[in-house]
């Protein structure tokens, strides 16, 4: 008899009551679960399956998973070949088909979208503590956000920029749950007349708020207080209106919460470099001694108080109306004590000091913006005026003396910057701006009794030194662009005008122990003009075509720059071209990856602190004055970045390398000796250069609901020091790696673990040169764990770990291990949360850290905040 | 008046509207022309799948809508609309294996039509390799369907017998497939529940009813003259009822309140990157045996 050479097996799929099931997919399954064969029902509800005639029969299992019914999964035997099922039908029950993959991420073009939901996890507060989890994604200690290592350059809440670039309030403050997803914007042009005519390569974030939470104003009142007198609380209003939105926030605490982070404006010094208007840093401090590598909450000993209040209308016609006001007023202690070492070819010089500062700041800062931003034109007026300051009393000994300083200053700070950008008939655009800046910093140092009578006042005592300076400055830039925005190839050519006048008045005084006020010979008086203008014109090409982006800046500049001070017969002018092109390049590698290049060549010239000749004495133990003619350097920069995700698999990966050089004529030479620092700026020419090498690699895996990172970078720079009138190369070389992982276990545990290791050393490039210590380094390796265990929806009970370890070849090792605990009870009832959060439980009270830079090693030990116990009550507005 | 004649109207009985009980997201890729082959065509489309039957469509829609919405509510609107996107598939499929329907909507000028297409009969060969996509082990199986070879991988896990495009009919959803030279592929993107009727889906009534050769007519028509095809059908008419409706957030009953069609002026369609998809197709998906 001739055997079919296929087994075939048979069967009819029917209800108890003889009703036949159509379209059911029959499968055979082999032992290990995979599937064989499978055939779906026809319409009477009959199957034939054929199976290969290789497999055996009695290892099989026929099963049919309907929908609508109940499962059927049956043995298969060797001699049956037809099998009448009856299936029994059942409610759909989707409870077995596990969810293992969300739609994450959305992408769009340049746009990519983050459900929210997907990464948000119960312990999670605010739509910050999401964007934290997103791979791709970084917050900073200070709020800021990067995107596949790049800092982003506008933050907007459902498409309206509120809050500018102190962003970090919004990520604080903004309850995830009013966020529906956060957009990130690739290539982002913010002004709608440019886009698609002039290329960006920017970053920006857009959170999309859900439609139910766009409805009405709400709110948070935080009440906190706890052991040792310690109080939290906050209360802010929220409105993300089509038409209106606010972020109202009032704030004060003293338990360790830095007020101050909350005003960072994230690009101000890039905007303020593009333009051109650097302002003259602070002169003068009360210390040598930097603020301790630990979170602020660690060892700000406070009592601050802040509003930040953001409001946005849309008038009628598309006109946008903002006001950013933010106040602070903040009194802190720093208590710290230090050692200082300077090597030098035949001597190490030693200093020690210790300060108690009480720093009492404050700030005032308001912002006014109108807006138009259409298809056609563009125009934008932006008034700011800021004025801050802070008195600084503090007691600082050194080598058993005792004195009393005061630093004070205050800043002011007034800007206004108008654009208009209108498209022409046709379609070419005009880019008009003026921007004016007023600022200034008085500054006054105080220290009694008077310091260093034998290098400053003929070796007798005196009561106190006074030192004054300032340098009211005004700022005017004004430019006018024509763009030819049609074809691949867009091309702009601009005039503009740049102006700045500075005025630079120093004293510096001695109260004699009569009362009498005497000024530190002619030497100690600055009077002086410094006047800047550059005229210049540029031409800037962008080209986009198929994968190619790129554009190239040509700007031409003449430049003057006269200053004078007639007490030093000081009276310069110089008068030059200058030339400082740029390149920038992005290729398209694949659908979502690209490399860029960029290039740089700049030719910089010193400001008025570096041309003055009267001393200023910067701090207690360091004179200023300069002798050079202005300090010219040349740059070249060279920057190659690849970046190169996979959104639908959450990968992003980006790499890069850095190099500059820079050949200034002019170096800072400093005179030690082991009461004084005396610095003055000298003619000669030298060379500062970096490269620099970092990677950076982000995935979610999706089995485990875990965002894993790794970052790494190197670098080393070599540049030069002028110490007691001799050159001394150094090198100072930084190895960092930092993994990170952040991981949801079995949905009630979250594990959060992130470490940075450091190794960095510095040695002295010529080998010729004995120094007492010929080469250093330390290594600095910083570890933290979160664990967060959320039983149900109401409890969170959480522990943080910080194992921070320095070593060092020549001195002890330093380590610290705090812990922190947290829990929080979430009444839904009363839409409340109540928390306690435990900081500190080690109580340890004091820092040691050590820096190194060049041929300078510090040592420094910190007066920590102790241990602390917040009770937190948290009440939403609806 | 030209959409008039060449289309023949006719009122269709509505498929009752049917609960989504998941929705998957895929990336499809697609190389409309092999001379530039960097410059494919990439879309997110979505699968509802309900029961007994699936719609298969471009998110674009969705987002597209997004936009007409937010610039009609906008204070300022001043008639001219302005949407910007990649071009997007107008087609949606309409899927009920039972009783071997397969039918395509077409949107055009506002309107959408719906046509009848052969149910495309797949000869899947079940092979034994398996791999992990979104966290699903999945299975190959491959076939060859209109002049191309598919590979696709699904999963027993997730019971719904169907997938993106015309490709269904396995035990189990397919969560990635593509051709044998990588012009057409469909990657998964993701994989959601939809709980209680939140989302619905189904052919409305207002659909209009054609054959191929009249529709292609139309199709020609509106590339020609568009403006004259928009008229002809668009008048004293509200945008046509949506495949797939939303409990909650219904966006297109908001379009309808919110916008008042005669005070659209233009609609302005702006390609975000005209450069980067060709606007040449030389390759299309169905080719001929």
């Amino acid at each position: 008899m001739p055997l079919p050479k296929k087994k075939q097996v048979q069967g009819k799929l029917q209800t108890k009551e003889g009703k036949p099931i159509p379209y059911a997919n029959v499968v055979i399954k082999n032992p290990i679960g995979q599937i064989v064969a499978f055939k779906a029902s026809d319409s009477e509800g009959y199957f034939a399956i054929l199976l290969p005639d290789s497999i055996k029969v009695k290892t099989l299992l026929l099963e049919v998973k309907h929908l609508g019914y109940k499962t059927v999964s049956i043995a298969m035997t060797i001699p049956k070949n037809y099998y009448a099922l009856l299936m029994e039908e059942e409610a759909i029950d989707l409870s077995e088909v596990e969810v293992k993959s969300r739609p994450h991420i959305d992408k769009r073009g340049d746009t990519l979208i983050y459900q929210v939901q997907s990464f948000a996890k119960n312990e999670d507060r605010s739509i910050g503590d999401v964007i934290r989890r997103m791979p791709g994604m970084e917050v900073g200690d200070n709020g800021e956000i990067k995107y596949n290592g790049k800092s982003i350059a506008n933050f907007y809440i459902d498409g309206d920029n509120l809050l500018d670039d102190k962003y970090a309030i919004g990520s604080k403050t903004i309850p995830h749950g009013m966020v529906k997803g956060v957009e990130v914007l690739q290539n982002h042009q913010p002004i709608k007349v440019l886009q698609n005519k002039r290329y960006s390569d920017d970053v920006a974030i857009n959170l999309v708020i859900k439609e139910e939470a766009k409805l009405k104003l709400t709110g948070q009142a935080k009440v906190g207080a706890g052991l040792p007198d310690q109080y939290d609380e906050e209360l802010n209003a929220l409105l993300f209106n089509k038409k209106y939105k606010l972020l109202n926030v009032l704030k004060g605490n003293n338990v360790g919460e830095d007020l101050s982070a909350d005003f960072t404006a994230f690009n101000r010094s890039s905007f303020l470099a593009d333009i051109g208007n650097e302002h003259p840093g602070s002169l003068l401090s009360s210390g040598t001694a930097g603020l301790p590598a630990l979170p602020k909450n660690r060892f700000y000993l406070n009592n601050s108080a802040s509003l930040n209040a953001n409001n946005l209308t849309h008038l009628k016609k598309g006109l946008l109306l903002k006001s950013n006001i933010n106040l602070l007023l903040d009194k802190n202690r720093l208590d710290y004590r230090g050692l200082n070492e300077l090597y030098l070819e035949h001597d190490t010089i030693r200093y020690t000091e210790q300060q108690v500062i009480t720093r009492k700041p404050f700030l005032t800062d308001v912002m006014l913006t109108a807006e138009d931003n259409k298809e056609n034109h563009y125009i934008k007026d932006e008034l700011r005026f800021s004025y801050s300051g802070s008195a600084m009393p503090s007691a600082l000994s050194r080598d058993n003396l005792v004195m009393n300083q005061q630093l004070k200053e205050r800043i002011s700070d007034f800007s206004n910057h108008f654009q208009y950008v209108p498209q022409l008939r046709n379609k070419n655009i005009i880019t008009v701006a003026w921007y004016t800046n007023y600022y200034n910093r008085p500054q006054t140092l105080s220290i009694s009794p008077g310091v260093n009578p034998n290098v400053l006042y003929d070796s007798s005592t005196y009561a106190s030194t006074k030192q004054f300076v300032e340098i009211p400055s005004w700022f005017n830039k004004a430019s006018l662009a024509y763009g030819l925005v049609k074809g691949f190839l867009k091309q702009q050519y601009g005039v503009g005008l740049i102006h700045e006048q500075q005025q630079m008045q120093s004293d510096l005084h001695f109260m004699q122990l009569d009362g009498s006020e005497h000024r530190y010979s002619l030497e100690g008086t600055n009077r002086l003009h410094w006047n800047r203008n550059r005229f210049y014109v540029d031409a800037t090409y962008g080209f986009k075509k198929d994968r190619i982006n790129a554009t190239l800046a040509l700007p031409f500049a003449w430049q003057t720059v006269n200053y004078r001070d007639r007490s030093f017969n000081l009276d310069t002018a110089k008068r030059q071209w200058l030339f400082n092109p740029s390149f920038r390049m992005q290729i398209r590698v694949g659908a979502e990856d690209f490399i860029a290049l960029n290039y740089a060549y700049a030719n910089q010239l010193g400001d008025i602190s570096q041309v003055y000749r009267g001393a200023v004495l910067v701090n207690y133990r360091s004179l200023m004055a300069n002798r050079a003619g202005l300090r010219e350097e040349k740059s070249h920069r060279v920057r190659l970045r690849y970046n190169f995700q996979r959104s639908v698999d959450l990968l992003f990966v980006n790499t890069g390398l850095d190099w500059s050089r820079a050949t200034a004529d002019a170096i800072l030479s400093s005179r030690v000796t082991n009461q004084l620092t005396q610095t003055i700026l000298v003619p000669l020419s030298n060379n500062v250069s970096t490269f620099s090498a970092y990677g950076g690699i982000s995935k979610y895996i999706f089995g485990l609901g875990a965002t894993t990172a790794l970052k790494a970078s190197w670098s080393t720079s070599r540049f030069n020091q002028l110490l007691n009138e001799q050159l001394l190369p150094y090198s100072n070389t930084i190895f960092s790696l930092s993994p990170s992982i952040e991981a949801r276990l079995w949905e009630l545990f979250s594990l959060s673990y992130q470490a940075t290791a450091t190794w960095t050393a510095s040695k002295l490039a010529d080998g010729k040169l004995q120094l007492s210590l010929p080469e250093q380094a330390i290594q600095l390796y910083d570890q933290s764990l979160m664990l967060n265990l959320t039983p149900n929806k109401r409890w969170l009970v959480g522990v943080n770990g910080r194992h921070l370890l320095t070593l060092q070849k020549h001195a002890q090792t330093i380590r610290y291990f705090f812990i922190d605990a947290h829990l929080r009870y979430t009444v839904n009832k009363w839409h409340s949360d109540i928390e306690l959060n435990l900081t500190n439980l080690a109580d340890i009270k004091t820092y040691e850290a050590y820096s190194l830079t060049a041929n300078q090693f510090w040592y420094n030990r910190y007066i920590l905040r102790g241990r602390m116990a917040v009770l937190k009550y948290t009440f939403t507005i609806r | 008046m030209l959409a008039m004649g060449v289309v023949s109207v006719s009122i269709l009985r509505a498929q009752e509207d049917m609960p989504v009980l998941a929705t998957a997201h895929y990336n499809f890729i697609y190389v409309n022309d092999t001379t530039q082959r960097s410059k494919y065509h990439e879309e997110e489309m979505i699968l509802y799948i309900a029961k007994d039957a699936s719609l298969y469509e471009s998110n674009a829609g969705k987002q597209v809508n997004e936009q007409l919405l937010k610039q009609a509510k906008d204070p300022a609107f001043d008639g001219n609309i302005t949407i910007v996107g990649r071009g997007s598939t107008n087609e949606s499929y309409f899927v009920r294996p039972a009783e071997k329907i397969f039918k395509v909507v077409h949107k055009l000028g506002g309107r959408q039509y719906l046509l009848d297409e052969n149910y495309p009969e797949i000869n899947w060969k079940i092979g034994q390799e398996t791999k992990t996509i979104g966290g699903y082990t999945c299975q190959r199986a491959d076939m060859h369907f209109r002049g191309r070879d598919y590979t696709a991988w699904f999963t027993p896990d997730l019971p719904f017998s169907y997938g993106p495009w015309k490709l269904s009919g396995l035990p189990g959803l397919i969560l990635e497939a593509s051709d044998s030279r990588n012009e057409v592929v469909f990657h998964y993107v993701g994989f959601d529940k939809v709980s209680g009727g939140e989302l619905v889906f189904g052919l409305p009534s207002d659909l209009i009813v054609t054959e191929k050769s009249a529709f292609l007519n139309l199709q020609e028509a509106f590339k020609k003259n568009p403006q004259a095809v928009l008229k002809a059908g668009t008048e004293g008419k509200t945008a046509s009822t949506p495949l797939v409706k939303g409990k909650r957030d219904d966006m297109s009953t908001q379009i309808n309140q919110v916008i008042d069609p005669s005070k659209i002026k233009s609609i302005n369609i702006l390609k975000t990157d005209p450069e980067r998809v060709s606007n040449v197709t030389n390759n299309p998906i169905e080719l001929t045996d």
